[in-house]
């Protein structure tokens, strides 16, 4: 059990707080209601680029990363479909920097046109590293635009195209901070050995003067029902046929999410898994296979990925696949199958719960979610999962009018 | 409020430990724990001398660590994983040029009953012909993934250029190598190395006494003769070298690698080479990073360091960056080598190096986990927690010119090895 208060400030802010007696340090985690899932489908891998941005300085404070260093603290952050984190790590005494350098880029930026040319730079290198020159590597960028129509996670985080982030203005920065970076936008949560009045002390003193703005409802492009599945074929330089699968599955506020998210962990968490043991070890059709969920917060996909084994054809590796997937439905799966998958899913959980910065991000993320409490009882909306449900969500789920198939074939020769 | 302002600052004076206890069984195990008592969870490492650097042949040493797992004279592979799994644990494997490790992470009410299954398995491994050939297999094709990717590739090649071909750090893997491991090389090297050789049991987590118990009842058994285990010997000079490339069509980026070997953690002017190497490449705000990422755009990451192997030091500069701009980037890694050697940092810069270093020792010790962490890092260097205690007092009285005669001394870019893979 995590303990923890919450505070809110007049504009907004929320603030949590777990008491850590135990570590030396503090974890500061700032988070902002703003992934990529809220960006212009004109301007893709802006949320990104901006968390690059985020470091280029604030309309107070010419340097974040410096006067953070100088004081004995490290900080990173990401940005993902749905949110974009910051957090800080730094000796105790020393908190009330991490308060100063925050409540500054919240307040505003610096906006340096040189800042905004290198992380253009920067971020096109790291589009290239990640996604362009890795074997598979755009896999994603394929797979999400064939699963999604209308709805925003029809793009990867990084962005549809190098375009997008080549052509952005400062314009564009401006709008972006504006709409998004404001005290009722953001969940601050910190970890440490400190008392709940000095942080809330703190944060009133640093936050506390930034102005409130209306929080904007968010309304996003509702994902039309699939109703035929869907197929896209590629050639790329790599040396083994690929093959994936992507349904849609329902979101992290829908009770059945732990049942499809346990049909992917029986499937192939483990190697005691389905796919592991009976397809990965007792055939040679696959050099990988896997099955997981992208854990989105709205309807996110249910992945199957494969790598087929030289001279292994696609009809091959199909017919095994679905030959797993058509047991699971007609069969369901057994008492002890389950437990197993729910007992790995409580030791991830207590591991999650053993550093301040796994705590003070875990409580953050689960008030975007849904609220903090989340972090203490997630587990047991895993553990009331029946077998019934998991066969009931495999039955739903693993439909093929529901399935997107992205053939990845290596070139020859 | 002035918010231009930083709020005062408080430097660190002391950093308290999370220390380790050891205990060393009749049997000559040595046992370490360090217990966080807020969780439900326990990690526990079994670690041998059995890493690459004593394998006979390529893959050896991976292998035996990896299929040691997937079966013994009790159970098969499937029912091995099936028990961990059913039990909610992890059981990983891994294996380094030094050591080789198996690592349960699982809740401590599950203790009792995993151990003795776990010492069942590591003592009577079988290594069953089915699955080696699957081992080989899937890690055959994975290996024809990986050569497509520039920075694996420099990775695998990296040591023996450093080193030459036939040091012991220096073992490659190439495509014909998966054909030429035999199940009796495996046999041989668990014999020697894992079934009756010493071993040392790393605990973090929910270690308590009943705990540490079990893993006394259960590893130090009586009438096992656990006999020491042979070193190998190192020997490296550094000598004025030229670019090694491999080319790679098409690719959009080059992986670069640079690297010299160096001074161990036990050397006078270690603390003074950890000060310069952190300015130059060694956190986020170094001097790589600010003139090659944050000035010039031409990678998403740079960083140098100082990597400490048994018996072997070495420093290394590595990064993936634009085809383009491959031979600008090392144009750039030379000019800031250089500068250390030549000019004094300055007073504001070392003082944020110093704190910034000092924090990070004091984050390594948050949560059991990464205590553990650091105490086996100096049990595997043969030092003690003195060894931070040193440091620290060295870093806050560490002048500029320690820093730039140790620069001028050990950093010296015109004798680091070199590789770019990709484009020159």
């Amino acid at each position: 059990m995590v303990e923890f208060k919450e505070h809110q400030l007049k504009n907004g802010l929320r603030l949590i707080f777990n008491e850590d007696k135990t570590t030396p340090i503090v974890a500061f985690n700032l988070l902002y209601d703003v992934g990529s899932k809220d960006e212009d489908e004109n301007k893709t891998g802006f949320a990104h680029l901006f968390e690059h941005l985020m470091f280029g300085g604030s309309i107070n404070i010419p340097s974040f990363d410096g006067p953070l260093q100088t004081v004995g603290g490290e900080n990173n952050a990401f940005t993902s479909t749905d949110m974009t984190n910051y957090y800080i790590t730094l000796p105790k005494n020393n908190i009330e920097t991490a308060f100063w350098l925050e409540s500054d880029r919240m307040l505003s930026l610096a906006f340096s046109e040189k800042s905004l040319e290198v992380q253009r730079q920067v971020v096109i290198e790291e589009f290239a590293q990640r996604y362009l020159n890795q074997p598979y590597g755009d896999v994603y960028l394929l797979l999400r635009p064939l699963a999604y129509k209308k709805h925003p996670y029809r793009w990867a985080t990084i962005g549809k195209e190098i375009k997008h982030i080549e052509t952005a203005t400062m314009e564009d920065v401006k709008a972006f901070f504006k709409r998004h970076y404001y005290p009722g936008n953001a969940i601050l949560s910190i970890s440490g050995n400190l008392t709940f009045e000095a942080v809330k002390e703190l944060t009133e003193k640093w936050f506390g003067d930034i102005p409130s703005r209306k929080k904007e409802l968010r309304k996003l492009p509702v994902e039309p029902l699939q109703k035929e599945e869907r197929t896209l074929e590629v050639e790329r330089d790599v040396p083994l046929n690929a093959l994936y699968y992507a349904y849609h599955m329902p979101s992290k506020n829908d009770a059945d999410y732990y049942a499809v998210d346990l049909l992917s962990d029986v499937l192939s968490r483990g190697d005691s898994s389905r796919f592991y043991e009976r397809l990965l070890k007792k055939t040679d059709l696959f050099a990988e296979i896997d099955a997981f969920v992208t854990g989105d917060t709205e309807t996110g996909l249910f992945i199957i990925a494969a790598k087929l084994s030289a001279g292994v054809t696609y009809e091959q590796a199909e017919a095994a696949i679905d030959e797993q997937l058509l047991e699971i439905i007609e069969k369901g799966v057994g008492d002890e199958e389950l437990q197993k998958v729910k007992n790995k899913a409580e030791s991830t959980f207590e591991f999650g719960k053993t550093s301040a910065l796994n705590k003070a991000m875990g409580l953050a993320i689960c008030a975007l979610v849904k609220e903090p409490e989340l972090f203490n009882y997630e587990f047991t909306l895993y553990d009331k999962v029946s077998a019934e449900d998991i066969q009931r969500v495999a039955k739903h789920v693993l439909r093929r009018e529901n399935r997107s198939k992205l053939i990845y074939k290596a070139k020859k020769g | 409020m002035d918010r231009s302002v930083a709020p005062s600052q408080q430097e660190i004076e002391k950093i308290e430990f999370a220390k380790a206890q050891t205990t060393i069984f009749s049997s000559g195990i040595q046992c370490h724990s360090i217990l966080q008592d807020d969780c439900k969870v326990v990690k526990m490492e079994i670690e041998f001398q059995a890493g690459s650097k004593f394998q006979d042949k390529a893959l050896i040493a991976a292998m035996v660590n990896n299929l040691i797992l997937e079966g013994c004279e009790k159970y098969l592979a499937y029912e091995i994983a099936s028990f961990f799994d059913n039990e909610g644990a992890f059981l990983d494997t891994s294996c380094s040029a030094d050591k080789a490790s198996v690592v349960l992470h699982c809740l401590e009410r599950s203790i009792p009953k995993l151990l003795p299954y776990l010492q069942e398995v590591l003592s009577t491994a079988n290594f069953p012909q089915n699955e080696i050939d699957t081992y080989l297999k899937i890690n055959a094709q994975k290996f024809e993934v990986n050569r497509e990717k520039v920075g694996w590739v420099a990775r695998n090649e990296f040591m023996e250029e450093l080193l030459g071909q036939d040091h012991p750090y220096s073992w490659k893997v190439s495509a014909s190598n998966y054909k030429e491991v035999q199940r009796e090389d495996l046999i041989l090297f668990y014999n020697n190395r894992y079934k009756s050789a010493t071993f040392q049991v790393y605990l973090s987590g929910k270690v308590t006494t009943e705990v540490l118990q079990t893993v006394e009842n259960v590893f130090n058994q009586k009438g096992i003769e656990r006999h020491g285990v042979s070193e190998v010997m190192m020997g490296n000079e550094n000598n004025v070298s030229d670019v090694k490339l491999i080319e790679k069509k098409g690719a959009i980026q080059s992986a670069i690698r640079l690297g010299a070997v160096t001074i161990n953690r036990s050397h006078a002017d270690f603390p003074a080479l950890f000060v310069a190497n952190t300015i130059l490449g060694g956190y986020f705000g170094s001097r790589l990073m600010s003139n090659i990422r944050e000035d010039k755009g031409y990678t998403y990451g740079i960083g140098s360091g100082v990597i400490h192997l048994e018996g072997l030091s070495y420093f290394i500069v590595s990064t993936e960056v634009g085809a383009e701009v491959t031979a600008a980037t090392l144009k750039e890694i030379e000019f800031e080598m250089n500068q250390l050697r030549n000019v004094l940092v300055s007073q504001e810069e070392l003082k944020l190096v110093k704190n910034y270093i000092l924090g990070n020792i004091m984050k390594g010790f948050d949560g059991s986990f990464s205590a553990m962490a650091r105490f086996q890092m100096l049990n595997h260097q043969g030092l003690g927690y003195d060894y931070y205690q040193n440091l620290i007092q060295e870093i806050k009285t560490m002048k500029a010119e320690k820093i730039q005669a140790v620069a001028r001394t050990h950093m010296n870019y015109a004798t680091l090895k070199k590789i770019v893979v990709g484009k020159l």
